[in-house]
């Protein structure tokens, strides 16, 4: 497949060595909690151990009395200094609390007050000496009695705890649904699980009240950004730089913002004293407002005596947890972007709740909300095909958008931009060899074994570019472009420096974008040099988020190239004597079309503009450093997707699940991917794996359990079970290229599309499973015990217990 | 996840050791490989206000034989199960454990002793020791004194050591010849501690069985010896029906929790498929060992 680049591609498409790991792997890269400054103060927090109560009294004489201790901050004094955290403009305000607890606590793990002293070793004894008298309230723990009337408020000047309803209808589902052939429905329920990267969250704040500036240092996947507005008296300036740091998969975003302004004031209280908080991974666990996607399902689809999907009905309601501070109940509007997966159903009905309950707030986390939506379209489509008695491939293949009808609007009005779902699936199907795997799952099946196959398709929207469309909603109808920048410039060497807004968290920001920049100029990698724009940099971006990196950066970074190139061409043409449209760049130089005739090499021109500017013709701005900012070329109120790109994938899975135990068996496991043009192939293969894992932690081990009294039971690994490299297969992976139309070198966002597929992958194989015994698992989380529950009633349906498990 | 304050000494030899835990008694905790003591201390779980950290005593750094057993003094680390040639030769259902156990970063530091001595109900050798009848020698000032393994718990966490005592090696009886032997477990992931574990060992006599030793973990306060299941085999012709009366009895005797893994009620369900499974291996390695 060739790849449609505007020049010879020599590093573009191939799988080069990344450029940023040789100081990641040597731990040379400065993270946050590396950073040392005099005179620094480290943070420890007190935190809730209710999970609704009403602070009485707080007393911090004792420890504002231990040595070592430089202020002890309570939520009360926080709030008369700060306004609450951001909540969803455009559908809750008032739903948040602060940086920290003040009057209330509303979850187990919330902050109440934060020592500063000179070690954290210091902070945490003095923490400990903080004496709170609490008035334990009922706590809301189950969604569904969360919206009862009778239920306590997580918010008291709220009438209850729905924190929003929303019915989106497309088409006409309730007629169709009355004339569907078949319906088949059923509740599903996804896991609360998160992002768990290596590194948790970190910030060293410093308010200067003379310089009358504030510094973060942090570990956000957002550099820029400001948090003035969330003072009261706010400094003058404030910058939040990024460090490199050890992944985020969406929870250094706003979780990151109360420990900022907590760390700041603190800093204020301490005469500009730098002030370091690291949260460590119980904190994580119990408190970074980073859970995701506790959801329950209620859906129903009607189809055709032929298996043609005619209506989806899809009914959820959401767990938020305590607060909406991170704007993540957004996820709830995500699918609307990709409702009907890589399906064509003209009728549609979403209809979404949310709630808050007295747990950890919820917070972003790859996939945005996708994944448990595919998780309920996938495990319907199987149910219907076993319904019809097709096969779970061929009911697929027979209700996809067809390559011919791109670009597909969906019911909600957004664009799916290029694909070809049949020849992925089909490739997918191939190389599983799916016709033996059959074969063998009969085989096994009639030994008695609990063999589970599944073929899932799932549709990833990729390069979020504006706020618009599905997502206004939420925003309170404004809507937003998303644009990114780049800049360049380039030596009298002809070296290439280029500045990009990207987080150096994993996904190769640097790699692919010298890959691209070397190759559009003719140049070794070797003469490319990536690096963080200031945090300063007025230049426009958005930064990691929407698996938009490949798409944006590369319009802003190919933007900047050609403003680059035409400045080159133009000087190059006064010294050669050449018109400009004669001129090409090749080779690190400019030369003439077609190669003959004379050429300067691109480091002579810079040299021009830097020593004898008195060549350059009048009209030119004799500096070798371009910016240019890419944005969207839409209007802010349009409808359409948010995201420009489309990836997609289709995953096979042979599982088998243990009749005795429950525990379920990942045999085999091959993916079938189109994100388009591929910059880097094994980056593209590091994104699904890493997904492929985190679709496996949530459908088999992952989730944060709580009890009745909304005590959190999954506070450190012991009881939050990540899945290690002893349970994640390598997966065998499979390309197939549909470039973009939209985007400059035909890429596709594909940072979130494995964790969309494998739960429903997982998920769908597991009851493929445990169909013989006629049984079915409504929990996504495939945790042993539950599976062997539904083992034991199929054996009491059986009315023979013992015949089972012989 | 900062430790409390705590006075750290780092005695070089048993006596010294023992000298400080005399002084200090139940305000002194022993740091060994630290696996389940640093976490605690994070935690603050422990609070102790001395920490005794037994890594330089290098005289209790050994595998060796003694007396028909295998002697491993307390600072040798779990990984040497793996890779010992005595062991292998006189107890290998030490290395077969060793396979259930964790991921080799921490059997790197964790001790054999560390171990035993923590009495994790979940843990696979606390399980091994007792189905062998171990034995830990316990020292202090006033002297040394055996204690079998089987004797070492008294509840949750809870072990019948003195505060002022330090265990300083464990002994592990040679196994019989011909001893068949199986360690089996159900974890939620690789190298977790286990939702429940059996341990087997059986020699037979002829075509009975004329020795069986079971232990369980992850199934009550502490690892214990599954007596009645031990009595039904001994004597017992080897047979499915008999390993599934076996399994229902320790199914019905033993006394899981509840957590968030597991209800008490599948643990026991896994207590009987476990106990089936091991009963078969076992019997399996000792006809092995009876034939070759």
């Amino acid at each position: 497949m060739s790849i449609p680049v505007p020049f010879k591609s020599k590093y573009v498409g191939q799988s080069v060595k990344r450029v940023e790991d040789p100081v990641l792997l040597t731990g040379r890269a400065p993270h946050i909690d590396d950073l040392e400054f005099p005179g620094m103060l480290h943070v420890a927090f007190l935190r809730s151990p209710h999970a609704h109560a009403k602070i009485k009294a707080i007393d911090i004489d004792a420890a504002s009395a231990l040595a070592g201790v430089e202020y002890v901050l309570t939520g009360d004094e926080l709030k008369q200094e700060t306004r609450p955290l951001n909540a969803l403009p455009g559908v809750a305000p008032g739903w948040t609390g602060y940086a920290m607890a003040a009057d209330k606590v509303r979850y187990a793990g919330e902050a109440l007050a934060a020592v500063a002293a000179t070690s954290r070793y210091i902070a945490e004894d003095a923490a400990e000496l903080i004496q709170v008298e609490y008035e334990i309230l009922d706590a809301v723990v189950d969604p569904e009695e969360a919206s009862l009337p009778e239920s306590a408020l997580v918010y008291e000047d709220k009438e209850s705890n729905v924190l929003f309803q929303r019915n989106y209808t497309y088409g006409e589902p309730d007629r169709a649904m009355k004339e569907a052939d078949l319906v088949v429905r059923e509740n599903y329920r996804f896991p609360r699980v998160s992002g768990n990267p290596l590194e948790t969250v970190g910030v060293i704040a410093r308010w200067d009240s003379i310089a009358d500036e504030l510094t973060c240092w942090t570990n956000t996947q957002s550099p820029g950004g400001s948090i003035r507005g969330f003072f009261v008296n706010p400094p003058g300036r404030d910058q939040i730089t990024s460090q490199p740091h050890g992944g985020s998969f969406g929870t250094k975003m706003g979780a990151l913002v109360k420990y900022e302004i907590t760390a700041a004031l603190l800093s204020r209280r301490c005469e500009g004293r730098h002030v370091k908080y690291i949260e460590d991974r119980m904190e994580h666990l119990l408190a970074s407002s980073t859970h995701a996607w506790d959801r329950r399902y209620e859906a129903e689809f009607g189809f055709t005596s032929d298996g043609q999907c005619t209506v989806m009905k899809v009914r959820l309601l959401n767990d938020v947890g305590s607060s909406c501070e991170n704007a993540a109940p957004s996820m709830c509007w995500k699918p609307l972007v990709m409702l009907t997966g890589p399906y064509k159903v003209q009728h549609f009905e979403y209809d979404m709740t949310a709630v808050v309950t007295n747990k950890t707030p919820e917070g972003a986390y790859r996939g945005y909300g996708v994944p448990p939506h595919t998780l309920v379209i996938e495990r319907l489509m199987d149910k219907a095909a076993v319904a019809l008695g097709l096969d779970v491939a061929e009911i697929r293949l027979h209700n996809f958008i067809q390559p011919d009808e791109f670009p597909y609007k969906t019911p909600t009005g957004t664009d799916y931009d290029s694909g070809n779902f049949p020849a992925v699936l089909k490739l997918a199907l191939e190389k599983a060899n799916y016709e033996e795997l059959k074969a063998e799952q009969q085989r096994r099946r009639d030994e008695g074994a609990l063999v589970g196959l599944s073929v899932v398709f799932g549709v990833e929207p990729g390069g979020v570019w504006a706020m618009t469309g599905p997502f206004r909603d939420w925003l309170g109808g404004m809507g937003a472009i998303n644009p990114e920048s780049a800049a360049i410039s380039i030596s009298a060497e002809g070296t290439f420096d280029v500045e990009l807004f990207y987080a150096l968290e994993g996904q190769g920001q640097p790699t692919f974008a010298t890959q691209v920049i070397a190759d559009y100029f003719g140049v070794t990698m070797e003469s490319v040099r990536v690096r963080q724009s200031d945090a300063r940099s007025p230049a426009p971006s958005m930064g990691p988020a929407g698996s938009r990196q490949a798409v944006v950066l590369t319009f802003a970074l190919i933007g900047a190239a050609d403003k680059l190139a035409a400045r080159l061409i133009r000087v190059a043409s006064n010294l050669l004597q050449t018109p400009v449209d004669q001129l090409e760049i090749a080779e690190s130089s400019v030369q003439l079309k077609g190669g003959q005739g004379p050429s300067l090499p691109l480091g002579q021109i810079a040299a021009t503009m830097t020593f004898r500017p008195d060549l350059l013709p009048d009209e030119i701005e004799g500096n070798p450093q371009v910016t240019h900012t890419w944005r969207a070329s839409r209007p802010v109120d349009a409808e359409g997707s948010p995201y420009l790109t489309y990836a997609n994938a289709c995953h096979v899975a042979l599982v088998e699940v243990d009749r005795a135990t429950g525990q379920t068996s990942i045999e085999k496991y091959v993916i079938a991917d189109d994100c388009g043009t591929r910059l880097n192939p094994a980056m593209v293969e590091g994104q699904v794996q890493g997904g492929v894992a985190q679709g496996i932690g949530a459908t088999l081990f992952e989730e944060y359990v709580y009890d009745e009294y909304g005590q959190p039971q999954s506070v450190t690994f012991a009881d939050y079970l990540m899945p290690t490299i002893y349970e994640v297969p390598m997966t065998e992976k499979h390309a197939f290229v549909t470039p973009s139309p939209l985007t400059p070198l035909g890429v596709k966002g594909t940072g979130e599309g494995a964790i969309h597929v494998t739960p429903a992958a997982i998920f769908c194989a597991i009851n493929d499973a445990l169909a013989p015994l006629g049984v079915e698992l409504e929990h996504a989380n495939a945790k042993p015990e539950r599976v062997w529950q539904l083992i034991q009633q199929a054996a009491n349906i059986d009315g023979n217990i013992n015949k089972i498990g012989e | 996840m900062k430790p409390v304050s705590f006075k750290y000494l780092k005695p070089t030899g048993l006596e010294e050791a023992t000298a400080i835990l005399a002084e200090y008694g139940a305000e002194a905790r022993i740091l060994a490989g630290g696996q389940s003591m640093m976490p605690m201390l994070n935690m603050r779980i422990a609070r102790p206000s001395v920490l005794v950290d037994i890594n330089e005593i290098v005289e209790l750094n050994y595998i060796r034989a003694s007396d028909g057993a295998v002697a491993i003094g307390a600072v040798t680390r779990q990984r040497r199960l793996g890779d010992d040639d005595l062991i292998a030769a006189q107890v290998p259902v030490l290395a077969t454990a060793l396979k259930c156990m964790s991921h080799p970063q921490i059997q790197n530091r964790g001790t054999i002793v560390g171990s035993i001595c923590h009495g994790d109900p979940a843990a696979e050798l606390p399980a091994v020791a007792i189905a062998l009848g171990a034995e830990v020698t316990a020292h202090s000032q006033a002297g040394a004194r055996t204690i079998p393994v089987a004797d070492l718990y008294r509840g949750y966490y809870r072990t019948t050591l003195e505060p002022n005592e330090l265990v300083s090696e464990v002994k592990f009886p040679a196994m019989p010849p011909g001893c068949g032997w199986s360690v089996v477990e159900i974890s939620r992931r690789h190298g977790d501690l286990a939702l429940a574990g059996v341990v087997t060992m059986i020699v037979l006599d002829g075509k009975e069985i004329g020795q069986a030793r079971l232990a369980c973990f992850g199934l009550g306060k502490a690892a214990h010896r599954l007596v009645e299941a031990e009595s039904m085999l001994t004597g017992q012709l080897a047979s499915g029906d008999l390993f599934q009366e076996v399994a229902s009895i320790v199914s019905s005797s033993v006394k899981p929790m509840d957590d968030s893994h597991a209800s008490a009620e599948y643990r026991r369900a896994l207590a009987a498929e476990l106990t089936q499974r091991s009963l078969s291996e076992a019997i399996e390695r000792a006809k092995q060992g009876a034939t070759s």
